[in-house]
């Protein structure tokens, strides 16, 4: 150690790249020491406060996002942002707020204290947000870990105790070993690769540029190959691509809405950055994309069918939108192997960008009119609960409509764009067997979308006697512009596009440029 | 005023004045049908002044050409571009005029629900309109979209017993049939190097590369081209996927059925006119005996089963489903002529099924049945009735003096090549004649039952009101006017399908 290490350290520690995540836990701790502070009365405001708290940094996150992304590497590697980490960033916050609001209306009809909860979402946030800037295998794991046990509470925070706490123990289960399975490629990859590094320390070992360099260079090695297997396979047990999916719908019924959500959405796009992250050009196992391209292709392929078959005979919507979820991570799967085909192609990247995007708002729409119209038992919502939305509130049923025509990717809502895009892309990239795959996809889920809509809109042929307990929470006007805002986004998406794909083409030569600094550097060299 | 200004608002008015019915759903009943009245008849009177002020570029055959770019122009060669070429142009008058017919009929319905009612179909018909307008391939399946998701919704809503099945056929197979032909035409895009998807660009390609042997023989031009037919075949109720058109037609409220029978199916007609004849005529000639084969399974097996068929409604959509044989031969034919006489045969088709749909679910009401067994001896009853549609079946049976005839005649003419194909149609339109009059027999003459009488006494409307007539006879109105003057559509006509031929004989 010498001076000139300190000097490294202190140059790269830049805090104020970390704003978001600072200010996000700061309010995670100002919640908790205000819920003790405040009398009962005034805790209520809290859920209101968080969720404007959120709004408010999501604000000035777009906006300096509009002014200047900031790119580079900081804490001695552990940290890496250019536009698509923020693009993430900006992603987790909008859902996050999102799933804030939507919490406000469910908690507040079930009147639970659950101003724990929103602390507990803050903090996730936080961690997912640092998960996504990760540059370090290090980081990445104690990221993941931290979520982990984040979404683990805000699962088990249920007016239904019983199974809340089951849907928990399968969640925790699951992601247990998944993270051991992450854990187990990252040791494998560290010992035959980490020791290499002339100088044998830690930090050097796991950063990603270094793994990406020896990657390349021993890509030939069988462990090496069983390592970046054995990550990959940790992270798809998280998104739940189809062989590792039976956790997905169980956990989405029972847990909370706003927390299926969280798990739909957050969960989805930080696995997918990870991926990213971790096969594009300069990520940490770029050199193996190409051999990993045939089982993507087999997971791929399984989650679309996967997903699109099960749902057909599904009559509860919330494990419906689970396997939804299957099935969209599929199409976007497709879109990460056509991106490592082609990884100089920064299109492809804003298709899976604008997919995403359209998917989160898709998604919202349908996520709000389920909070408003879920009853008492959330985890009990069949599709027949809905056959009297349209007739009883036709504003919902409209968001319900938007909602659904978009997930399932027909015109001329933005869901068909990001199908279209994704077709194009994949048919450029001439993988003729995953396009027909995804086509069978589409035809199937696009019966089951029908058929909720079907519920919503038409009459019930037969006398339908709604169950005793469903009783809809009226919308707050506040609300109803929200959702108003959404519907129009997800019209507004489906015909103006703007500069959406033009950014992210452009961001990609800067990211070219900046390779450069993600050469490994030895910060200890004695 | 500038056309392509009128062609851009005729599309965004009807959006724009059923999104108001929609939020002031609350208002006045007069109101809103004053709004929904200002919003169909517009089109028509944008398309019949674009009809008489139409002067096609001698470049591309189009006419009132405006462009934006919405985001996508650089990156993948997208943007909203819209235009009229001769087929274009009246596919898009018959989609105005259906669209009042309809629209007259929707207004004085007495629906339940009726501001929702009438914003949908403005949202159908605003979409209908945008599919014969777009020149981007994109948005023509855009604009198929906007119709699809209102048609669905409103045949499930306000549709027959049989509505939710109906709906979901029709719903399935459409988006499914209209994914696999946007895949072909992806395909398509992508074996193209200007990289676009419009379809002036696409066109001017083909005819400075036409000739290229790489082309011509490539692998994936074979199966591009059978995807596209596959995808359109569904589209336009080709024989072994037709079961969903006549069940929708029949579930279908009646101003859903108009527009859907009349335009809607129209579509996938379309897309083989403008692309897939133009771009594959080589390729078609492989294809050709497929084509007719399929075309007079249509025609004869279809025939059969309408020929079968006791129910009115269903006989009018399986009637319907036959005749789209007749279009598909035209295509088939591979002649200027017979492509020609598609579309003039798709304009009376469009017109004729509007008003057979809409007496047809007159019937209904009056006589709260369809069934043969139970209707006869209507004509003494409800004379306007039963003349209106005594003459609309003549024009079914291809009698001269209606638009019709001179479709089915031309491509008679243009099957002039194959006798034993000409043969079959000529024996389709006996079969066709042969249903029809045994249905004006069983349904306006005979005796009357007991059950329909006291029906009958029932009811205080016997014949026909007014807000029945009208859009009946501006229907009639059109087929008339194109039966005695076809001159008035199918110069415009010729012009755009020599256009689309020009290109490739030089």
């Amino acid at each position: 150690m010498n001076l000139e290490v300190y000097e490294t350290f202190t140059e790269t520690h830049q805090w104020g790249i970390l704003w978001v995540e600072m200010f996000l836990l700061g309010s995670a701790l100002l919640i908790m020491i205000l819920q003790h502070l405040l009398g009962v009365e005034m805790r209520k405001l809290i859920p209101g406060f968080a969720t404007m708290l959120l709004g408010i940094i999501t604000m000035i996150f777009i906006g300096v996002m509009l002014y200047e992304v900031p790119s580079g590497v900081w804490f001695s590697g552990l940290i890496a942002g250019d536009m698509i980490t923020n693009g993430f960033r900006l992603f987790l916050l909008l859902t996050s707020f999102f799933v804030c609001l939507i919490s406000m209306v469910f908690f507040e009809s079930r009147s639970i204290p659950n101003v724990q909860f929103y602390a507990i979402l803050l903090i996730v946030t936080a961690c997912m947000c640092l998960l996504v800037q990760s540059n370090h295998i290090v980081m990445l794991f104690v990221s993941v870990e931290l979520v982990t046990i984040g979404v683990y509470c805000l699962i088990n925070n249920n007016s239904n105790r019983f199974f809340g706490f089951e849907a928990g123990i399968k969640y925790f289960i699951f992601w247990g070993i998944s993270s051991t399975i992450l854990l187990l490629g990252i040791v494998l990859l560290y010992a035959n690769i980490g020791y290499q590094s002339d100088d044998l320390d830690i930090i050097n070992g796991f950063s990603f540029s270094h793994i990406n360099a020896l990657t390349r260079e021993y890509s030939e090695m069988f462990w090496i190959k069983a390592g970046a297997l054995l990550l990959v396979a940790g992270l798809f047990l998280k998104i739940g691509l189809a062989p590792f999916h039976i956790w997905v719908p169980d956990v989405c019924q029972i847990a909370p809405t706003p927390v299926t959500a969280l798990i739909e959405l957050s969960l989805k796009g930080v696995g997918f950055a990870l991926l990213l992250l971790l096969f594009r050009p300069g990520g940490a196992l770029a050199a193996l994309g190409e051999e990993f391209i045939p089982i993507f292709s087999v997971l791929a392929g399984l989650s679309i069918l996967w997903g699109s078959l099960s749902g057909l005979g599904e009559r509860n919507v919330k494990r419906l939108i689970g396997f939804s979820g299957i099935a969209h991570s599929g199409y976007l799967l497709l879109g990460m192997i056509v991106y490592i085909n082609e990884p100089d192609n920064g299109f492809i990247i804003s298709v899976i960008f604008f997919y995403l995007f359209s998917y989160l708002f898709a998604s919202l729409a349908v996520f709000g009119v389920m909070v408003h119209w879920g009853g008492a038992n959330d985890a009990d919502q069949q599709q027949e609960h809905y056959v009297n939305l349209a007739k009883d509130n036709p504003f919902f049923a409209l968001i319900m409509l938007t909602g659904l025509s978009s997930l399932s990717g027909i015109p001329p809502m933005a869901g068909f764009i990001a199908n279209f895009l994704l077709f194009m892309v994949t048919f450029e990239a001439e993988l003729w067997g995953l396009l027909t795959v995804a086509i069978l996809g589409f035809a199937i889920s696009s019966y089951y979308y029908f058929g909720w809509i079907r519920e919503v809109f038409f009459k019930p042929s037969h006398a339908y006697n709604s169950p005793k307990d469903k009783k809809w929470i009226p919308a707050s006007s506040l609300f109803k512009s929200f959702w108003v805002g959404i519907v129009l986004l997800l019209f507004l998406l489906g015909i103006y596009q703007g500069d959406w794909f033009r950014i992210l083409v452009n961001s990609q030569k800067s990211m070219d440029s900046y390779e450069s600094i993600r050469e490994p550097t030895v910060l200890i060299s004695d | 005023m500038d056309g392509a200004f009128l062609l851009f608002s005729s599309i965004v008015v009807p959006l724009f004045l059923g999104l108001c019915i929609l939020v002031f759903s609350k208002t006045r009943v007069v109101i809103q049908q004053s709004l929904a009245l200002l919003g169909f008849s517009f089109p028509l009177i944008v398309g019949i002044f674009l009809l008489w002020s139409f002067q096609p570029s001698a470049e591309n055959g189009y006419d009132y050409l405006w462009q934006v770019d919405l985001g996508l122009l650089t990156v993948v060669g997208v943007s909203l571009h819209l235009g009229l070429n001769g087929v274009g142009l009246v596919l898009y008058l018959l989609a105005a005029v259906v669209g009042l017919a309809s629209g007259i009929c929707a207004v004085w319905s007495r629906a339940n629900k009726l501001a929702w009612y009438l914003g949908l179909l403005l949202f159908m018909q605003s979409g209908l309109l945008g599919i014969f307008a777009s020149v981007d391939l994109y948005f023509l399946y855009f604009f198929h979209g906007l119709a699809l998701i209102p048609t669905f919704i409103m045949i499930g809503i306000w549709g027959g017993a049989g509505r939710k099945v109906a709906a979901m056929e029709m719903a399935v197979y459409l988006s499914v049939g209209s994914m696999l032909s946007l895949v072909g035409l992806i395909a398509l895009y992508f074996e193209i190097e200007v990289r676009s998807l419009d379809l002036i660009e696409i066109h001017r390609y083909f005819a400075e590369h036409y000739f290229i042997a790489e082309w011509r023989d490539s692998f994936l031009r074979d199966n591009l081209l059978a995807l596209l037919l596959f995808g359109l075949g569904i589209l336009i109720s080709l024989f072994p996927f037709h079961s969903w058109a006549p069940r929708g037609y029949a579930e279908a409220p009646c101003s859903v059925a108009m527009l859907h029978a009349g335009v809607y199916n129209k579509f996938g007609f379309y897309l083989l006119i403008q692309v897939v004849f133009p771009l594959f005529s080589d390729r078609m000639a492989d294809w050709q005996g497929v084509l007719m084969g399929l075309a007079l399974a249509n025609i004869i097996i279809i025939g059969l089963v309408a020929l079968a068929e006791r129910n009115l409604k269903w006989l009018v959509g399986y009637s319907s489903v036959m005749q789209m044989g007749y279009g598909l031969l035209g295509i088939a034919s591979m002649s200027v002529l017979g492509v020609s006489g598609t579309v003039l045969l798709l304009f009376g088709h469009g017109l004729l099924f509007a008003l057979l749909f809409l007496l047809a679910t007159a019937i209904h009401k009056r006589c709260e049945t369809m069934d043969f067994q139970s209707l006869g001896g209507l004509i003494g009853k409800m004379p306007i009735l039963s003349t209106f549609f005594i003459v609309a079946i003549f024009a079914s049976i291809g009698l001269p003096g209606f638009a019709n005839f001179w479709g089915e005649m031309a491509i008679f003419f243009a099957l002039g090549e194959y006798p034993w194909i000409l043969l079959l149609a000529v024996l389709g339109m006996i079969i066709s004649a042969t249903y029809c009059l045994r249905a004006v027999g069983a349904i306006f003459y005979g005796p009357t039952t007991q059950t329909l009488e006291a029906v009958l006494q029932r009811k205080k409307i016997v014949d026909m009101t007014l807000s029945e007539q009208a859009p009946a006879v501006i229907l009639l109105i059109f087929l008339f006017l194109v039966g005695v003057c076809p001159s008035l559509i199918s110069d415009p006509i010729n012009e755009g399908v020599s256009s689309l031929f020009s290109k490739l004989i030089r």
